[in-house]
Parts: C-alpha cells; sequence; structure tokens
C-alpha cells in the first residue's frame, strides 16, 4: 500500500501513519518495534518526499504552461541545512507529525534531531544562497538553485587541547531521502583539449575545440517546499561522472583499468568543498569545479528552454541568471560558447542575450578576495573559453578607449586581462561586463562597490549598480528555529506574519504590555534552558540561562574581530579578578565558527578561546559571572539553537569589512540586542530599530581609513590605554597558556608590531564601554525586555522575502506563478 | 562508375550501373553528368533500378546535378527500389526531385 | 531469437572500407525488413563517411572500431574513432531531421544531412568524446 497523502488542506493522522509504517516495514525493512529515531526519521521523510514531488512536478507544470519567466540562482554553495523540520513547517504537518511520533512512543523534536546537517557552504555565502530559495519558493517565484552536489562538505570540527580539529564530513553517508538522481537529466561537459582555428567557406573564423576530455553532470534534485505547501521548487546539484560510455573498452580488458583511472579522476570535481581562504582555493582543481557547474547549469537551462517550445532569441525573456559572488562568472563565456559555437548566433546578438540575461551579485570589498585565475591555467583547462574571454576584453576594452581616448591607465585597471606581475583573468570585472546588474548586499557596501571597488565600472556604467540588502528567511530562523516565539507572535498577531514579515511592526505596542513582556521573557528563558543543555552535552561546561548569553557565532576572521571580544573578556576577568570590580549583570560568553585550515592566526584565535574558556570557566572568583563556552562544529542546526538564546548579539567587525552579514539579522529577529560597528547591514539595523535599542561603538569605514594612514594607532592605543596593556600581558605571561607562554605571541604580535590592520586596539575602549553599558542595562529587566520586542517588531526588513521581491521587481523583471 | 547510356529523342537515358550510389561513387557519378549536361543535353534520364543502396553523398550528387541543370533541363528519376525510395522520403527529397514508375514514363513527360 | 555473437571489425578509414562495413553491419539486419534495413545501412553508411571525411579529414592511417550486437529486441552499435571528432554540442545541436524549403531550388541541400539521416534512422544515439577518442553509440529496436 503506497502513501496517498495529500498536501493540501491537512492529511489526516491516520494516512500519515500508514505512509510512515509502510516504509518503516517496507522501505526500511524495520519493523514498528525495532524501528529508532533515526529510522523513524528516515521513514518519515519518506512518507513526506511523496507528496512534496508530486507538488514539485505540478509546480513545474504550472510555469511552463504559465510561460514564464525563470530565475536560476547560480552558487558554488547552498547552505540548506536539514531539511525536514523546515519542510513540516511549511507544509503545515509539524503538529499532526509530532501526534504521530508521539503514538509510537517518540519525540518529534528527538527524531528531527538525527537527520543529517550537510556543511556544503562555508558561511554567509551559502546559507544567503539557501534563504533566497526558501522566499523564492514562499512568494511562488519559479526560481531554481544550481549548484555542486559535494560528497565531502566543510569539515567537521572537533577541540583537541583547545585547538580546533578537522576531520572528513561525509555527510551523505546514511543516505539521504532528499535528493532526486536524474540520471536522464545528465549533461555532458568538455574540458581541457586545444582550439584549431580555421576558416569555414563563408571566410569566417570557425574554432574548432579537439581533443576534449568529457565530465558526465548527474544531477540530483532537493525539493525546496515554499511555506503553504503549494509552490515546490528544485535545488539542482551535480555529481561529476566518468563517461559510462568509456567504461568498458571496446576489445581491450586494459581498457577497464583505464577507464576505472579516469572514474577516480574524474569524481574528484564533486567531491570535495573547498574552505574558503584556503591556499587551494587557488588551484585547478577548484576552477575546475567553477566551470563544471556552470556548464552543467548552462546545458540543463538551455535544454529546458528549448523544452519549453521557446526560440532560442527569447533566451534573455525567459531566463535570468543570477551569479553569487564570482565563482559562476564563467557562466558568461559559457552562455557566449553555447549561443557562438554550438547554435552560430552571431557575436552582437549572442553577446546581447547574455548581458540581458546575467546579473552579479558582490558580497566582498576584499580585493584579494576577488577572484584571479591565470591565464595559463585557462589556457590549459578551458582553452576555447580563453579565446572568447580575450574577445570580449578586446570589445569591452574598445568600448573604453573610445570614451576615453588615450587613458591607458583606465584600460589597465579596467582590462578583464591583467597583464603584471602575471596574466590573469580578473572574475569580478567579467562577471560585471557581463552583467546588465551588479548589486551590493548592503546599502553601506553597495556604496563601496562603488565608490572603492570598482569606481571605473560605475563611471561607465552607473545604470547597472544597485543594492538589494541581504535578508534571511523568517520560515527558518523564526517559525522553525524559535517554535515558542513563533507561538506567541501568531497568538498576539494572527500568523500573517509568517509570509508577510512587515505585519511584526504591530508587535510593537505590546512592549508596553508587562503580560507580554513576561510571556516573551518565559520564552527567552527557555530557549537559553534548552541551549544550556546542549552546551553541556556538547563541551561539559554549566551555563545559567539567567545570565546573558551573549554570542559570536560566525566563521574566524581577523575582519570579524573574534580576537576583540576574546581580548575585552580577558579585560572583564582582570577586573573582576584586580580591581575589585563586579560585573552589573553575569555574562556567558558564547562562540561558534570553523576557521579555514589553512588560516593560523585564526586558529590561533580558537586556541585563545577556548584557553581563555578553561581559565574562566574553573575560577571560582569569577566563575558565577563569567562563562565562556565555544561551542563547537557550527553550521545551520548549531545556529537555530543558538539564535533563539542569544540576548546581545555581537557584530563587531572592522567597518568596512563586512559586506552585510546576515547573523545579525536572524539575531536581531530572535530579540538579541545587536553590540556592533557601523558595518554591512548593522548601519540598516541600527536605523531600523532605533539607535536606543542597539548598542554601536567603533571607528567608522571612514575613521578606520583615515587612522590607518596615521601609521601608529596600535601603539597609540597601547600606550594610552592601561586596560589594554594589562590584557595583552595576560596573553603573554602565561595566564592561559600555561604550558607555553609564548603560544599566544603572534596575536601580540599582529596587534603592535604589525600595525593592527583590523583596529582591535583603537576600537578597544569604546567596545567595552558599550559592554558595560549592555551589562547595567540588562539589570532592567522590563526595558531590556521592551527593547528586544522592539528589535523583533522593527526587524522585518530584513526578511529574504523583501530581498527576493527587490530582485524580481528590478533585477530579473519575474512575476509569480500561483 | 559505370553509366549506361542511350539517346532517346531530345532525351539522354542514363543507366546506373552500379549497386550502390554511395560517397565511394557520389563524386565521378556527379562529375560524369555534369560533363554530359556542359556537352549539351538538357533532358536526361536517370534510370536507377540497379541501385539498392543510397547515402547522402549520392543523394547529394543528384541534387547537385537537378541544380546545374536549373530552370533549362529536366531531371526525370526512374527505377527507384524500395529502398532507395525510403531513403528519399526521409530525407524529403522525394517531393524535390521527379520521380517515374517507369522509363518509358519518365521519357515522356 | 537469441542474441547473436558480436561483430567485432577494425577497417581503415577510407570510403571503400566503409562500404565494406556496412555491408557487412547489414547482412545482421535481417529481423528488419528490406526498406528498414537499407535505412539502417545508410545510417550506418552517414557516420563513417563522416569519420572518414570530417574526423580524419581523409588523411591516410586512420582506423575506425566497429562493434555491432544484434540483440534479442534492437541491433546496438558502437563505432569509434582516433580522429579530431566533433566540437562539443554539435552533434546534439545538428536537427533530427533534413528540413528546407522544397520551393527553393537553391536552397535544396547537397550535404550536411547525414547526422539527421542518423538520428531520423536510429532510436536512440550518443555522441561522446573524451581524451582523443571519439565513440558513437546507437541503439535501433527491430519493431519500432
Amino acid at each position: 500500500m503506497t502513501s496517498k497523502l495529500k498536501l493540501n488542506g491537512h492529511p489526516d493522522r491516520r494516512s500519515l501513519q500508514n505512509a510512515v509504517d509502510y516504509h518503516l516495514e517496507v522501505t526500511l525493512a524495520k519493523g514498528v518495534d525495532n524501528a529508532n529515531p533515526a529510522d523513524y526519521q528516515m521513514a518519515l521523510a519518506l512518507a513526506i518526499r511523496e507528496p512534496v514531488i508530486r507538488a514539485m512536478n505540478a509546480t513545474e507544470a504550472r510555469v511552463r504552461e504559465a510561460g514564464a519567466k525563470q530565475i536560476h540562482y547560480l552558487s558554488m554553495e547552498f547552505l540548506i541545512g536539514r531539511l525536514l523540520a523546515n519542510t513540516l513547517r511549511n507544509l503545515g504537518l509539524y503538529d499532526v507529525c509530532a501526534e504521530v511520533a508521539a503514538d509510537m512512543g517518540m519525540s518529534l523534536a528527538d527524531v528531527l534531531e538525527t537527520e543529517c546537517d550537510p556543511a556544503l557552504g562555508n558561511g554567509g555565502l551559502g546559507r544567503l544562497a539557501a534563504c533566497f530559495l526558501d522566499s523564492l519558493a514562499s512568494l511562488s517565484y519559479p526560481g531554481y538553485g544550481y549548484g555542486i552536489n559535494y560528497q565531502y562538505g566543510l569539515f567537521r570540527q572537533t577541540f583537541m587541547n583547545g585547538f580546533q580539529r578537522e576531520q572528513p564530513d561525509n555527510w551523505a553517508v546514511h543516505g539521504t531521502p532528499w535528493h532526486i538522481e536524474r540520471r536522464d537529466q545528465s549533461s555532458m561537459i568538455p574540458i581541457y583539449g586545444r582550439v584549431e582555428a580555421e576558416l569555414d567557406i563563408d571566410g569566417q573564423y570557425n574554432p574548432h575545440w579537439l581533443d576534449w576530455n568529457s565530465l558526465i553532470g548527474v544531477p540530483a534534485d532537493i525539493p525546496v517546499v515554499g511555506y503553504g505547501g503549494r509552490c515546490v521548487n528544485f535545488l539542482r546539484l551535480y555529481t561529476a561522472r566518468a563517461p559510462a560510455e568509456f567504461d568498458m573498452g571496446i576489445f581491450n580488458a586494459g581498457d577497464y583499468l583505464r577507464a576505472m583511472e579516469r572514474q577516480v579522476a574524474v569524481e574528484t570535481v564533486s567531491k570535495v568543498l573547498y574552505p574558503s581562504d584556503s591556499a587551494e582555493a587557488g588551484r585547478e582543481l577548484r576552477f575546475i569545479q567553477e566551470y563544471f557547474f556552470v556548464a552543467c547549469a548552462m546545458r540543463d537551462i538551455f535544454r529546458r528552454h528549448a523544452g519549453a517550445g521557446h526560440r532560442l532569441d527569447d533566451f534573455g525573456r525567459y531566463n535570468a541568471i543570477q551569479l553569487n559572488d564570482t565563482h559562476p562568472a564563467l557562466a558568461v563565456v559559457e552562455l557566449m560558447r553555447i549561443l557562438v559555437d554550438e547554435h552560430s548566433v552571431g557575436w552582437d546578438a549572442a553577446w546581447e542575450i547574455t548581458r540581458d540575461t546575467t546579473a552579479y551579485t558582490n558580497h566582498t570589498l576584499l580585493p584579494e578576495a576577488l577572484e584571479r585565475w591565470p591565464a595559463s591555467l585557462f589556457e590549459r583547462v578551458l582553452p576555447r573559453h580563453l579565446e572568447i574571454v580575450y574577445e570580449i576584453n578586446r570589445r569591452f576594452l574598445g568600448e573604453v578607449a573610445s570614451r576615453h581616448p588615450g587613458d591607458d591607465a583606465r584600460l589597465q585597471r579596467m582590462s578583464i586581462v591583467q597583464e603584471h606581475p602575471c596574466k590573469e583573468i580578473r572574475m569580478a570585472h567579467l562577471a560585471i561586463v557581463g552583467s546588465h546588474s551588479v548589486n551590493g548586499v548592503a546599502q553601506m557596501h553597495s556604496e563601496l562597490v562603488k565608490k572603492q571597488l570598482v569606481p571605473d565600472f560605475y563611471e561607465l556604467w552607473p545604470d547597472r549598480f544597485n543594492n538589494k540588502t541581504n535578508g534571511v528567511t523568517p520560515r527558518r530562523w523564526l517559525l522553525n528555529c524559535n517554535h515558542r516565539l513563533a507561538t506567541l507572535i501568531s497568538e498576539a498577531l494572527g500568523s500573517g506574519w509568517i509570509a508577510d514579515l512587515s505585519q511584526l511592526a504591530r508587535l510593537e505596542p505590546l512592549a508596553a504590555d508587562g503580560e507580554f513582556r513576561r510571556a516573551f521573557r518565559e520564552v527567552k528563558l527557555r530557549n537559553k534552558a534548552d541551549l544550556a543543555r546542549r552546551m553541556r552535552a556538547a563541551t561539559g561546561v554549566l551555563t545559567d540561562p539567567a545570565t546573558l548569553f551573549d554570542v559570536q557565532i560566525k566563521r574566524i576572521h581577523e575582519y570579524k574581530r573574534q580576537l576583540l571580544n576574546a581580548l575585552h573578556i580577558v579585560h572583564l576577568y582582570c577586573r573582576l579578578t584586580e580591581d575589585g570590580w563586579a560585573l552589573p549583570a553575569p555574562q556567558t560568553f558564547i562562540f561558534s565558527g570553523k576557521a579555514a585550515p589553512g588560516y593560523a592566526l585564526a586558529k590561533l584565535v580558537i586556541k585563545l578561546v577556548n584557553s581563555i574558556a578553561r581559565v574562566v570557566n574553573a575560577d571560582p572568583r569569577v566563575n558565577r559571572s563569567l562563562r565562556v563556552v565555544f561551542y563547537p562544529d557550527y553550521k545551520v542546526s548549531v545556529a537555530e539553537i543558538i539564535v533563539p538564546a542569544a540576548d546581545l548579539s555581537e557584530q563587531i567587525s572592522t567597518a568596512g569589512y563586512e559586506a552585510s552579514g546576515t547573523g545579525n539579522m536572524k539575531l536581531a529577529m530572535n530579540g538579541a540586542l545587536t553590540i556592533g560597528t557601523l558595518d554591512g547591514a548593522n548601519v540598516e539595523i541600527a536605523r531600523d530599530v532605533g539607535a536606543e535599542n542597539i548598542y554601536i561603538f567603533g571607528l567608522t569605514a571612514q575613521q578606520v581609513i583615515e587612522r590607518r594612514l596615521t601609521g601608529n594607532a596600535a601603539r597609540e592605543a597601547y600606550e594610552s590605554n592601561p586596560d589594554i596593556r594589562r590584557v595583552l600581558a595576560r596573553l603573554t605571561d602565561g595566564t592561559f597558556c600555561p604550558e607555553d607562554h609564548t603560544l599566544f605571541v603572534p596575536v601580540v604580535q599582529a596587534l603592535l608590531d604589525h600595525g593592527d590592520y583590523y583596529m582591535h586596539l583603537s576600537d578597544f575602549a569604546d567596545y567595552a564601554a558599550k559592554h558595560e553599558r549592555a551589562s547595567r542595562d540588562f539589570c532592567d529587566v522590563e526595558k531590556w525586555t521592551a527593547r528586544s520586542i522592539i528589535n523583533v517588531a522593527r526587524s522585518a526588513h530584513f526578511s529574504s522575502d523583501r530581498t527576493i521581491q527587490e530582485y524580481a521587481a528590478e533585477i530579473w523583471g519575474l512575476r509569480q506563478v500561483v | 562508375m559505370l553509366l549506361e547510356e542511350i539517346s532517346e529523342g531530345d532525351c539522354l537515358v542514363v543507366g546506373l550501373q552500379e549497386t550502390r550510389l554511395d560517397a565511394v561513387i557520389a563524386t565521378s557519378f556527379r562529375d560524369a553528368l555534369v560533363e554530359r549536361i556542359d556537352q549539351g543535353h538538357r533532358n536526361i534520364v536517370l534510370d536507377l533500378s540497379q541501385v539498392g543502396f543510397m547515402d547522402s553523398s549520392g543523394l547529394g550528387a543528384v541534387v547537385y546535378v537537378m541544380k546545374h541543370l536549373g530552370h533549362k533541363g529536366r531531371l526525370h528519376i526512374c527505377g527507384l527500389t524500395p529502398a532507395v525510395m525510403a531513403v528519399l522520403k526521409l530525407t524529403r527529397m522525394d517531393r524535390v526531385l521527379k520521380t517515374f514508375e517507369s522509363r518509358q514514363a519518365a521519357i515522356a513527360a | 531469437m537469441t542474441v547473436t555473437e558480436p561483430l567485432r571489425l577494425v577497417v581503415p578509414a577510407t570510403l571503400v572500407d566503409a562500404r565494406a562495413a556496412t555491408e557487412k553491419l547489414m547482412h545482421l539486419c535481417d529481423r528488419f525488413d528490406a526498406e528498414d534495413r537499407a535505412l539502417y545501412g545508410t545510417a550506418v553508411m552517414e557516420w563513417l563517411v563522416n569519420v572518414v571525411k570530417h574526423s580524419y579529414r581523409d588523411a591516410q592511417g586512420g582506423h575506425i572500431t566497429i562493434c555491432a550486437v544484434a540483440g534479442a529486441e534492437a541491433i546496438e552499435l558502437i563505432v569509434e574513432d582516433t580522429g579530431r571528432g566533433i566540437p562539443p554540442g554539435k552533434f546534439e545541436a545538428a536537427p533530427a531531421e533534413v528540413l528546407f524549403d522544397s520551393e527553393d531550388l537553391a536552397a535544396v541541400p547537397e550535404s550536411g544531412m547525414g547526422l539527421a539521416i542518423i538520428k531520423s534512422v536510429m532510436d536512440t544515439v550518443r555522441y561522446i568524446s573524451d581524451r582523443g577518442v571519439n565513440r558513437l553509440i546507437a541503439v535501433r529496436r527491430w519493431q519500432r
């Protein structure tokens, strides 16, 4: 008996129960009596999967019938997190599933915990892509994600002696029901080889790409269920395989071995996600990964376009492509190649289609983070693409030269091809030249992109540049992860806010309602109690939910300044143990995040935090006021338990470095107050929640630049501030590293001798002062709760629904298909 | 490549004495007919009754010949075996080439 | 009807050998009626000629490897060459039918029909190139 589960309306308990039983017994061959929570999770996922797939097919049919324009979101990373809970909530099936689970003697929450959370991304970029997919589906836009089906995600982080240890994250080992393999929609991707130039009959240049190798991209679809369950889009992820046609040679047994070798070599392409900031990121395999998924995506988009019966010239009318950072920038070239080489479209017509279709999102201001690939790499791996890049550049520079005759310096600055010190292709320039829209991800960031990052391009094409402030999905980041708060809000406002976050504004008057405040506080306390339990289980550290939970959860990087946070904690420790001072409100500092394996300083910061934690948590003089926890293996599922439990959110990047941030939005949306710099989206959050409901400190981006020019900002801060001197002394006197006093010397050196590039010392005093104020404010429980409620009420702008609506209207030209 | 040529009034009847009109002989076949046309023959009947196999090279040669005649001449084809007819149908050349049931019919037209 | 022994041939890449190979393959096709057999032979000849003329560019010394299996339901064919091959995407992009305006004499094609013929005659056909080896895999069922 197969599942007859229907999605619309509410399937009854009986049919759900039957479906689950069926899968337990038949699909998983487990009896109802010997099923453990993991089995149950799998059976439940399989039961839900059927109606989801049907809805997915129905959605596709509706889109095709409507002849609607589609958006294809290309990203190297999609941090989708666990799927079952979110899917159940979006389908409105959570409660009935909880009942069914209870009937079987299990807690649904425990069952959901057993689901794997694959770390298929490094951080914000990947999670943004996932939030966008959720919003696209929830708003009924035809929107599809394209990426790589990594076998190994970002490493699993454990701590050994306080140091980060990396272990492989082989997540699919237990199988996942959410991947629907689509072998019949495989793509054949050419790579390597050489180009032979020829003139054809009409005297036209006819490039012949020869001796190429073949990669086969096999897609697996992950359904993306929109809120309400009607619209189900998909995320298509590609695995690299060797061509099966070559597995068996025609004659020779020796061919089989060669075929096996070939298979092994090919399959490394989709094996591993590269940690960002890693040296390996500059390597050939990463380059091939970028090409591989772009080529698979383009093939697929063309196939679907043709399959819908559309003409080639209408490609730009029916398709929009968004480049999430420069990693998919090869799409510009591949699109041209397919049009010109395979479909014999003229260059100008092809270029118009390409520009019409493609749009680029910039995520970083760090010039060293802008991708550049050596021309020699292109030559070897993608010879035909290199020719196309040169031609694009030739025409582009021609356009620039005609506007600015004689300005060779400008040509050199703007060229897609950098000549010195070595010949490299500037992928950001390629993306800008090939797109009709270039956007930053927060107002301040978008301004800096125009003024600081690529001013020449802004001067040339001012209309292309725009801003699309990031957002987060209120389904995962409020409804799902903070169900207590979501229920409280729905009781007060109805549930319209879930699909229309602007309704949260109606929460604001309730900040004045003592009863509501009490209930709100109760929710936060329960969330914190849950987190405390988890922290105990994961780290052994005991924490008190009544203390102020201060959280900094993000990738470990110098510009994010976990170090500043750590220095401040050392400062508090010193004040408590040496100055006879007392913290107004006891605090628990919670860190979580991974450092790229090759990033020595970041890994040292992790060790520092763990060392501080070890000392502080064990010291009876302070450990009733101060606790430090580093929650291991940060990923989406970890964020989902920390975010709802936060009181104070650390968003303390050096101003001018964080493009937007999204953790800041999630935390504010869940009632945490922010302590942060005027960086990225903090600026807009501060503007929305009001200066009295946020703690802003530190140098502005402009001031950072000015300060740096003085050349001795760090020394000046050190010499004028005894607190800083004391803190740095503690780092090197063995207080936190008795086994090796020199352990943290590199940290101190970075701050003192190497100029403190990220301005930790310059911001220290103001940071400490604001923290003290926050600690005092926390004692006024009612006032703090009111401000917390206001943060929630005023966070509506940061819904990814708003972001997607802006993209859809201003960049993609999409309409909803209901 | 062997051709049997007979004059019938103002027609030149060319019978291809090969079992296969394919890439191997397509060029020499084409050149031979072009030569005849350049010598002044305007009405050509092509008898393919010996031909049991044709590929696109052979077909292309026939089309070339037809174009070379242009509007000033006529090319009528007869003796089409089912095999050859199948290829003409597949390529829709049966709508373009003038085909006849018998040599007499081809000559008469 | 049982599966016969696979037919394996390695032939020099010349037009005459292409013809001979095609004839041998047609012998395997007794399960077709006369017309289908002719069409099948034509399709095979198209591909082999294509390999000789375009992949090897009529040069001396090239070889074509052929393997065909007359199975219970269908005939399966693999043709392999080590010439320059067809550029990426061209095989897939080629139309599956010969299309032209029959009113316009000048526009009637004389060449380029080969891939369309193969795609029409075969039930499934895939072309794949990897590391200098080009392979065509074509399947045609006895009964359509």
